[in-house]
């Protein structure tokens, strides 16, 4: 199984699998773990990541761009991750709720056909 | 007028007699100085009969005797006896004040009630007049600016602005003659409608191309002669095929040269349709009936009077006594004389040549000649809206985008009409658009940035790396760090591997997959957005009657350029439905390499997986290592 964690790893520390389980093989990365610059990420267990490393025997994957793991996205990613603690995701729940609610009231009175979904850090409107 | 846009109708009436031809969408009221004052059955009435210039009302002196509006507005103080028409018609004071105690009498109270209670019916009729052409039409008036015109405007418009909690009032100062100043600013503007009734999915391109062409050579053929600028305006009546009325749907900017120039109009016409109705039914046949274009010749902009720029001596109103539910003193300011940028500090009494204006409200401003000319082209100037305006720098900039990159921008922005938003800078949550619009951020470039817009750490770190270098052949510390921050925080990673996108993210994590498992089925969940990849660019919008079973959810292309066999070898799961899953991955068990999971799926509202869900799959997995 391969979780795709591109937004949803901002809904806590350790992403949504560590929210909500599930326990992927692989899971892809992107987004916030870039700081504001390009950045994507393949991740999982050793033993299936292996087959992105040349020195190991069996089918291998090559890859690897001009800008992959530039130091520019990994410095803006990690200056990003480290600010990022419990309480950080506390205050984006409580954001993010505030929000989701003060919109849904908007809508109601001003009778818009609308509703706000979502959970602790994201949200979306229809 | 919407986002500076006068609406048109086809619906108008002469007589009993529908007019189908295009027309300024004017709603008309008997609402206005003349009108007369009556009593019905115990009732106040105000209008539509009018006293007209002449007689005109009991105060103009020339015979009249009915109580008009205008007779009130003398009598509770709003008009100025001496100063009419710039002090060239004296009103008769005495004969207003008789002509509305003559109603007043009829209600046994006295004439000062009578001309409130007059002025109060005819500011009713107005806010009426205005609530039929937005209320009614499911249009909020609260999110509009009201324009007064006419020489007697500035007398009713804060009250009907009070009635209809409109909370920006314009009075441009010519507005006294405002339509005559219009007639000569307005553009030499040609509108043509041919009715061609037919299927979209029977119109060719160059069938809809030749009726367009055809009609703009007859408008610019009409303005043999005109040496400016000229532009040309492209709508279609359209509808659904059950349908029995058509909606006007824009297609300025579309590529009449284009092949699939007849899908990018049905495209349009399921967005038109879902601003206006809130749905849209991708799937039905959608029929053209009208071609209009608009062949318009550009005079130049006409400039209001400019304000003298010279500093004037100290503003020293005059004063004057209104009645405003008691009598009370007002200052009385010459609006000429006023300077551009004025803000009153409580009610007041604005006066120009033209007339004299009342403005009993809590504040006004003297706006200057700039933003009155700007309001001819945009009316609505909520500043939210701004950046739509025609003449906008935003409009100015994406015209000149759509000749460089296809469709004006290399981002998938939202869909943000009529083009998009121009970001100058962001700091936190707010970002400030090319007008100077500042604007709440809640996507933060896609919900990259959690912590906001040029956040100052990020800043730091990113500048000393710049000094060192951007990038290298050469692997850096800096992805050993990043690296170590994520294999610790999250519990399914142990190795990582860094690219450059989502969507190369998901790509990669797909070919190892294919790699390790030495199979090459995806399987992923309907409606769920993967990024651009092949694979994953299936059925995350798909939309009836094309997507198939609930229990078995078809692999639709979501892109154009995917190869046709690979999105049918991508099997589509439906979301939060173990059981059905559970199945079709049985089914094809031995052929999937991975399920793909966005246990947060964006495109479906953040709706989080069901309890047992992620796990569910997680532990059918396991149950049958086969697949």
């Amino acid at each position: 199984m391969i979780f795709d964690e591109v937004i949803s790893f901002r809904v806590a520390r350790g992403g949504a699998q560590a929210r909500y389980g599930g326990d992927p093989d692989l899971t892809a990365f992107g987004k916030i773990i870039g700081g504001g610059f390009p950045v994507g990420a393949t991740a999982g267990r050793a033993a299936v990541m292996d087959v992105f490393d040349p020195n190991t025997s069996g089918p291998r994957i090559a890859s690897g761009g001009t800008f992959s793991a530039n130091p520019i996205s990994m410095v803006a990613g990690l200056v990003t991750l480290r600010a990022l603690d419990d309480r950080a995701f506390d205050r984006l729940a409580d954001m993010g709720a505030r929000l989701r609610g003060r919109l849904n009231e908007v809508f109601r009175k001003m009778g818009v056909p609308g509703h706000v979904t979502g959970t602790a850090r994201c949200s979306s409107s229809s | 007028m919407q986002n500076g846009e006068a609406q048109l109708t086809g619906e108008k009436r002469v007589g009993i007699a529908k007019v189908s031809l295009p027309a300024l969408d004017i709603h008309t009221l008997g609402a206005g100085g003349g009108s007369i004052a009556r009593v019905a059955g115990k009732i106040l009435h105000v209008g539509p009969e009018s006293a007209g210039a002449d007689p005109g009302p009991a105060c103009y002196g020339r015979g009249g005797t009915a109580a008009t509006v205008t007779d009130a507005n003398v009598v509770l103080g709003f008009l100025d006896p001496g100063n009419f028409l710039g002090g060239r018609i004296a009103l008769d004071a005495g004969a207003a004040q008789a002509a509305v105690a003559a109603i007043a009498r009829q209600f046994g109270t006295s004439a000062i009630a009578a001309a409130e209670g007059i002025s109060k019916v005819v500011n009713t009729n107005m806010a009426e007049g205005i609530r039929i052409v937005s209320v009614r039409r499911g249009v909020d008036p609260r999110r509009f600016t009201l324009v007064a015109f006419g020489g007697a405007a500035g007398l009713h418009v804060m009250e009907v602005a009070r009635l209809l909690e409109i909370r920006r009032v314009v009075v441009p100062n010519v507005a006294a003659v405002l339509s005559a100043w219009g007639m000569l600013a307005t553009d030499l503007r040609y509108e043509m409608v041919r009715s061609h009734v037919s299927e979209a999915s029977r119109m060719t391109p160059a069938g809809l191309r030749r009726i367009l062409l055809q009609m703009e050579a007859e408008g610019r053929e009409r303005l043999t002669g005109f040496s400016g600028e000229i532009a040309v305006r492209r709508s279609l009546d359209m509808r659904y095929g059950e349908q029995i009325f058509e909606i006007s749907v824009p297609i300025d900017g579309v590529d009449l040269a284009a092949q699939d120039v007849i899908d990018d109009v049905v495209a349009r016409f399921h967005r038109r349709h879902e601003e206006l109705y809130a749905y849209s039914a991708p799937g039905q046949e959608v029929v053209i009936v009208n071609a209009r274009v608009a062949v318009i010749g550009k005079l130049p902009e006409l400039r209001a009077e400019p304000q003298r720029a010279e500093s004037r001596g100290p503003v020293t109103p005059t004063r004057r006594r209104v009645y405003l539910g008691d009598w009370t003193e007002v200052p009385v300011y010459k609006l000429d004389g006023l300077p551009p940028g004025l803000q009153s500090q409580g009610p007041g009494h604005l006066r120009v040549a033209h007339h004299d204006r009342a403005d009993p409200s809590e504040r006004a401003r003297v706006g200057d000649v700039a933003r009155l000319a700007g309001h001819r082209a945009g009316l609505t100037d909520m500043g939210a809206n701004r950046f739509a305006a025609p003449g906008s720098a935003s409009a100015r900039l994406f015209a000149e985008a759509s000749t460089l990159i296809p469709g004006g921008t290399s981002k998938a922005n939202f869909n943000v009409r009529p083009h998009p938003l121009y970001v100058t800078s962001g700091r936190g949550a707010r970002v400030t658009d090319l007008e100077g619009v500042e604007r709440l951020d809640c996507i933060n470039n896609f919900t990259a940035l959690i912590h906001g817009h040029a956040y100052p750490p990020v800043i730091r770190a990113v500048t000393e790396q710049l000094e060192r270098g951007s990038a290298f052949s050469s692997s850096t510390p800096e992805e050993i760090e990043l690296a170590r921050e994520l294999v610790a925080r999250v519990p399914g990673v142990e190795r990582i591997r860094f690219g450059n996108s989502g969507t190369e993210g998901v790509m990669m994590a797909i070919k190892a997959a294919r790699a390790y498992t030495g199979r090459d089925r995806i399987a992923k969940f309907e409606g769920a957005y993967h990024g651009y990849y092949d694979d994953v660019q299936v059925s995350f919008s798909s939309a009836a009657p094309a997507w198939g079973g609930a229990d078995e959810p078809a692999s639709l292309p979501s892109s154009g350029g995917l190869v046709k066999h690979r999105v049918e070898e991508t099997l589509v799961l439906p979301w939060n439905d173990l059981d059905n899953t559970e199945r079709l991955l049985m089914r094809h068990r031995g052929e999937i390499a991975a399920v793909l999971v966005d246990p947060l799926s964006n495109r479906m509202g953040f709706i989080p997986p069901a309890e047992g869900f992620s796990r569910g799959s997680g532990r059918s997995r396991a149950r049958s290592a086969s697949w």
